[in-house]
This record gives structure tokens, sequence and C-alpha cells, in this order.
């Protein structure tokens, strides 16, 4: 038994050193992020930029660039020229937009579709945001600026959180110690931990069961008719009230109910999935496809509703 | 829980741990392990179910027992106990695979004729594993009732043979007579039996999760719009397919066995590289041996084999080769996959040349098998796979319209994308033409699986693991086919 445990130990030191050399040789694992506190937001570390991994094999490789505010964009958010149509894009990880090269990101598509010259898209993507962070922003980037038009990506788990995920929550950078180190440095370990998925499995296995049971029973909930009084009680009304009626909310259709739509005075844009999106099955995000059916719904607002825009003469040929 | 999932990866160490060191002095208690760790490992899936694996463990249990009572004291009801034991567990795999296909044939049978019967269909969950492990408990009553065995009075060992969890839900179908005497006696570590064990582990593991998961997403996509692609697509499909079932289905197996030698037990052998037969009836002694045996041992020679009239011998070889379809679900698919074997098998049984090419693929010259194999093997691989598009197809009609899709010899130039990564199909060709070497050199003995070579053993061992884990798809684990039957 002696001998076999021996075999073991040597061979998981073998599989560990030729994983390490196969996942640097083709660059297959996730790479690490480094994050900041910025403005008491904590945030990717601004002005920094590579690539971001996902998948098995790398099945998700995209360029990305973090701008000057934080967020991944290949502009950086300056003050607005009053020649442009500046419009700004607020959500979670669908307007981050890691799952495509930051090049081919909603905004840059939008600008594409509208006009390249004229069109300026500020993306203000964060993955996990929520209505509260989605309010902030408004109030840090948006209120202090004039944008023609400001669109919020929604679902109705963002309208129940009463916490922000990112926005004003203070250092919340990990501290680099000893263990964080040999992670980032290890690539076995972070292509286990974020590529393979092998830490959110874990924390799901001995997560509490019933816990989880009851929560997707409550997520399944919100979509019965007979829940609506559930439904009032469950959103963060305190905080939607806030969000001026001028804010257009994009919303995918089974995402958002239709009571919130029928009920709350905003504007709505659904996304019409013309193209088909394509999803790998370990990241339901959208790829070019639907960020192409998501900004060609934008546009298609934009076009309806001319005049939504602080100065609808601006030259921009809607 | 799933062999290729991260649940089993921490299971089995715990379990091989107790087994091993806290358990290892008293066989009772390494039984027991086995009984409840097995039970622990079915009811990851649905603990409901558990009951009908107690109930058919206690029931053949107490009917081995008193069948041979019965037998030493002549034999009266022996018939009797053998009929109890056949109807309620076939009755039980009857309900729950084949009560809706029966049900829908009856009514498509009598609307036919006029008729109009109403019954309404039951949404009835299949539990996994129940053809398998009520093979395993007919054989043992069958074997008690022809006196070749004798039973077990050890109920804790009998529940163990019946669930041991690494072939309890495909496989290997294991006989009493091979698998009982090891439960029984006391095990012993064994370092070689180990490193066998984890070789074979991770054999299973990279055909299952490098190749029959790899190649997943695109059979599916070519089986749902096969009227979408042009002919050497759908051959593509076609041949993933056979690639596909065999890595999932062998790759179970060798799993299966790899885990018993891990606990000192061995498990048959029940694929040895059936894609190198020259011909059909090879074929059938090298797939799913476990399967094709038990049928041999307990219907066909029963029925008097071969030897028997003419028309009834030919009979026979259609009721197995049909049965043996049917076995595997309940969708005339199956029974047509069967019944194309039962043809392709007839012309050398009355040539009486089925008995041929009983040993293997030789190497020849500069380790290259004889031409006339090679032909005879890309003979038998072509039929073999047209006959899987039967296996995978929904029904029939959809069978049929591919393969006559296939010989419209539409060769236009279509780019297939995998729908997993969306890239052009490129390491599927590599590890299929990775596979079929390695398991050439084995075969033919050019390479030994199981190398004593410390350095050669550790190197493969590594290289399979890391195989294993850069191609695991990221999104759940995906099942192994055979569990549905």
């Amino acid at each position: 038994m002696r001998g076999f445990i021996k075999y073991i130990l040597i061979w998981f030191f073998t599989v560990f050193v030729l994983l390490e050399f196969t996942l640097r040789l083709f660059d297959l694992s996730a790479n690490t992020m480094p994050t900041t506190s910025l403005n008491n937001d904590y945030v990717f570390k601004p002005n920094s930029s590579g690539t971001w991994i996902r998948g098995g094999l790398a099945e998700l490789k995209n360029y990305y660039s973090i701008n000057n505010l934080g967020y991944n964009s290949s502009i950086n958010y300056n003050d607005l020229s009053e020649n442009d149509l500046n419009i700004a894009l607020i959500g979670d990880s669908y307007i981050q937009g890691f799952q495509t090269d930051v090049r081919n990101s909603i905004g840059r598509q939008l600008e594409g579709i509208i006009n390249p010259n004229k069109t300026v898209v500020h993306e203000f993507g964060r993955a996990g945001a929520n209505i509260v962070d989605y309010h902030k922003v408004y109030k840090q980037f948006i209120q202090p600026k004039n944008y023609d038009f400001v669109f919020i990506l929604i679902t109705d788990k963002d309208l129940e959180r009463y916490k922000p995920s990112y926005m004003n929550r203070g250092d919340r950078v990990p501290k680099k110690d000893f263990t964080r180190k040999i992670y980032d440095l290890s690539y076995v370990l972070r292509y286990l931990n974020i590529n393979q998925g092998i830490g959110t499995h874990f924390s799901k296995l001995i997560s509490n069961g019933p816990e989880s049971f009851e929560r997707i029973a409550q997520e399944k909930s919100i979509k019965s008719e007979t829940s609506k009084k559930e439904y009032i009680n469950r959103i963060n009304l305190e905080i939607i009230n806030k969000i001026p009626d001028d804010i257009i909310f994009i919303h995918e259709k089974e995402k958002l109910s239709d009571y919130f739509i029928d009920n709350f005075n905003f504007n709505f844009v659904e996304i019409r999935h013309d193209l088909q999106p394509f999803n790998h099955g370990f990241d339901s995000h959208w790829n070019f496809n639907g960020r192409r059916n998501c900004a060609t719904s934008i546009a298609r607002y934009i076009r309806q509703n001319p005049k939504r825009a602080s100065q609808p003469n601006k030259g921009v040929d809607l | 829980m799933l062999f290729n999932t991260l649940d089993f990866a921490l299971y089995l160490p715990i379990f091989f741990i107790l087994y091993w060191f806290v358990f290892s002095k008293n066989i009772r208690l390494q039984n027991l392990l086995i009984l409840v760790g097995s039970y622990v490992f079915y009811g990851w899936w649905d603990y409901r179910f558990l009951a009908l694996i107690v109930f058919s463990t206690v029931l053949d249990f107490i009917i081995g027992i008193r069948l041979y009572d019965n037998i030493k004291r002549g034999g009266k009801s022996k018939k009797l106990y053998l009929l109890l034991s056949l109807l309620i567990n076939i009755g039980f795999l009857g309900f729950f695979k084949y009560y809706n296909f029966f049900l829908d044939n009856f009514k498509n049978a009598f609307s036919f004729f006029g008729y109009e019967f109403t019954s309404s269909s039951l949404n009835i969950i299949l539990p996994v594993g129940i053809s398998f492990y009520t093979f395993q408990t007919l054989s043992y009553t069958i074997d008690i009732y022809r006196e070749k065995l004798k039973p077990t009075k050890n109920f804790i060992a009998f529940g163990a043979f019946v669930s041991f969890f690494p072939q309890l839900v495909a496989g290997p179908i294991e006989r009493a007579s091979n698998l009982l005497p090891q439960i029984l006696s006391q095990r012993v570590f064994s370092y070689e039996k180990s490193k066998q064990g984890i070789r074979l582990i991770l054999w299973g593991l990279f055909k299952k999760v490098a190749i029959a998961d790899a190649l997943a997403p695109s059979v599916d996509e070519i089986f749902v719009n096969y009227s979408i692609y042009p002919s050497h697509i759908l051959i593509i499909g076609a041949v993933f397919f056979a690639f596909q079932i065999y890595c999932d289905f062998s790759g179970y197996s060798d799993i299966a066995r790899g885990l018993a030698k891990l606990l000192g037990l061995e498990l048959m052998i029940n694929f040895n590289f059936p894609y190198f037969s020259r011909s059909i009836a090879e074929f059938w002694r090298k797939w799913h041996i476990s399967l094709s045996t038990w049928f041999r041992d307990y219907l066909y020679i029963p029925l008097g084999g071969s030897r028997v009239s003419f028309l009834k011998s030919i009979r026979n070889v259609f009721i197995i080769f049909l049965v043996s379809g049917f076995w595997h679900g309940a969708n005339w698919t199956f029974i047509t996959w069967g019944a194309i074997h039962a043809f392709l098998f007839i012309p050398s049984f009355l040539l009486k040349n089925n008995r041929k090419n009983l040993n293997d693929v030789e190497a020849g010259r500069f380790y290259l098998p004889a031409v006339k194999d090679v032909v005879k093997i890309l003979y038998t691989f072509s039929v073999v796979t047209l006959a899987w598009i039967f296996f995978r197809a929904s029904s029939i009609d959809l069978a049929i319209d591919y393969i006559s899709n296939i010989f419209s010899f539409d060769f236009s130039s279509v780019v297939f994308y995998n729908p997993y990564d969306n890239q052009v199909l490129f390491k599927e060709y590599i590890y299929i033409l990775m596979l079929i070497i390695l398991e050439y050199l084995f075969i033919s003995n050019i390479v030994n699986f199981y190398s004593k070579n410390k350095v050669t053993g550790l190197i493969v061992d590594s290289i399979l693991f890391v195989l294993i884990l850069i191609n695991n798809p990221v999104s759940d684990s995906l099942s192994f086919i055979y569990f549905q039957f």
C-alpha cells in the first residue's frame, strides 16, 4: 500500500507539472484580472488589458480592455462632445461583455449601426451588478453629464437586490497573501478553479441543499400570476422609484416580468433575437450575434424616438 | 453519481480509504461498505429507486435459498420459484421500461382494426441501470435452478454483488459465479492490480470525456438536422456516433473494471476491440460481451441454439438478436437494429463460418495488418455503422431518410461547425485516429496496455489524466448513453 500511495503522489505531481506546461504552452488558463478600488468603487484596474479565457480548451478567448473608469471598453469615458449622439448603457455581465472581443461590444456595434463618426456609446457593465449598482452608476457617471439616451439592461433578479455588488463598496481588493500569490502564479489552479468551475461546484456541493431548492422555487414563482403581491414585496421599490423616467429599460422577454412592464411608468425595449445567438454550454452569455441583436434593438428604438435626444438636430442621421 | 464528475472524484478516495484502511481486516464490514457505498452512489441520482434494488435483492436472496432447499428435497416446486423470480423481476423491468411501448402499440393495433382502445400512457421514469441489475439477479436464480450455483446465506455479500457500484448502472452484467465468490473471499491489496485499475479508469475516462463527449454535440446536431446536410456530413455523423457509443459504453466498462481492480476484485471484459472485427460474428463476440453471453447462456442455448432443425436454428438467431435489440430500449428502432444484425449474421451462420476469426487481428510486416484483414474490418465497420443509424435515430422513418440522404451522393461544399465550440472539426479526427492506432497496438500486442516499466507507466497515466482534464466539457457532465438502457 505504501508503494501505491507513493506512486499516486508522484503521479499527481507529474500531472501537475505536465498540466502546468500544457496550459502555459497553449494559453488555456483563465487570467487573473487585477482589481482596484477607484473612488470607493471596486473595479478592474483602469487602463489594463489582456485576454479573457474560459472553457476547457479555451473555447472563449477574447481581448479585453479596461478603460479609465474601470469598465471593459475600448474607449475611455471623458467629457461628452455636444456634436455627438451620446448613449450610455448600464448593465451586468451582458453589457460588460467579456464573451466577445471588446471591439465587438454592444456599444461598438451600436455606434456602427447608427453612425460610427457621430455616435459615442459608454458601456457601464459589471458582472453581478444589480439595480442598486445601476442607480449609483447613474448618480455618479450619468447624471453629471448630458447623455442623449440612457439604457439599463434589467432582469427580475436585478430588481430584487437591496445592496450594491460593487459600487461604493470601499476597498474590497483581495489581499495578496502567500496562497493568493501561488494561485495567481499557477495556471493549473486557475484552470481547475475558473475554467473547469471546480470551486463553484464544490461550494454548491457543500452549500445547504434545501435552501437552494427554496431559492429556485422562489425564482420560479416570480413568473406566476398569483404572485404579483409577492413580486412587489420582493423588488426594491425604493430604488426603482428614484430612477428617472427618461431611462429606458432593455430586457429579454423571459427575464423580466410583464407585471413590471405593464405597471411601471418607464420605457422598455425588448431585445429581439433576429440572429440566432450562439452560447457555449458552460457560459450562457450572448456571443457576437446576441450582442448584435441587443445593439439592433436599441438602434431601432432610437430611430423610432429621435426626439428623446437632448438635441435631436445634432446632425446624426438616425 | 457519474464517474466523470467532481462528486465521484471526491467519493472515490473516501471510499478507498475506508475500504483499505478502516475495514480491510473485516470482510463483513468491507462488504457492508460496498453495499452502503453502492446505495449512496445509486441514491445520488434518485434515492426513491433504491427501493427497487433493495426489493430485487431481498427477493432473489430468499428465492435463491428456498429454491436450493427445494432442489435438495427433490425439486418439486423448483419451477415455481424460478417462475416467481422471473415474473417479478421481468415484471418490474417490463413496467418501467416497456409499459408505454406496449400500450401505444396496442392502441395503434386496435385503431388499425377500427377499435378505440382508451388508456393513457403513464409518465414513467426509467430507473437507471434496471436492465443491468435485473439480468444480474436473474442469472443468479437461474444458475441455482440449473444446479450450477449454490446460493449464499450471506445477505450483505449478496447485496454487495447485486449493487456493486462500479458496474451497477451500465454493466458489465456479472454472473454470480464470477463475482460472488470474490466478494465472499478476503481481499488482499495488490500494488500491480491497483495500478492496472488506475490505467483502466484513466483509459475509460479518456474515451468518455475526450472522445465520446467531444463527438456528442456534432452527432446530436447532425441527427436532428440531417435533412439540411450533404452526404459526407451525414457519413461523418454516423461514423462519429459509432465511435461515440463505443467510447461511451466501453469507457464505462473500463472504468468499472478499473474500480473493481482498485477494490481487489475482477470484472469480466465487456469489450474486446470490436471495431477490429473482420465479420459480424466476430463483432458480436467482442461487443458488449457480458450481454451477448448472457443471452447465449440463458436464451439461445435453452432454445436449442444451433443444435436443432435448420429453420429453428434460424429462428433462434433471430430471437436472440431481436431480444437483444429490444433490451436496449422500448422502441422499434432498437428492434430494427437487432433485426439488421440478425440479417447480417445469418449468411455466415448458414455458411458455418461464424466461428472463424477466433483470434485477434495480428501485426504483419512493418507492424501493419494484412490487407485482407483491413478490407474485412472496413466492411464490418461500415455495416455496423449503418445499423447504428437505426439505433441512434428517434424513429425508423428518420433512420431510413438519413440513409437515403447519404445515398443521394450530395457532396456539396458545406463547412460543419461543432455546436459546442463553434469550431471546424479537427481535434475529433485526431482523437479518433489516436484511438484507432492505440487500440491496434494493444490488440496486436505491439504495445502492452499494462506496461510494467515504471517510468513509461507513470508518463502514460499522467498524459491520459492531462488529456482528460483539458478535454472535460465545462458544462454539466454528460451522462453515459447506456444509463438509459
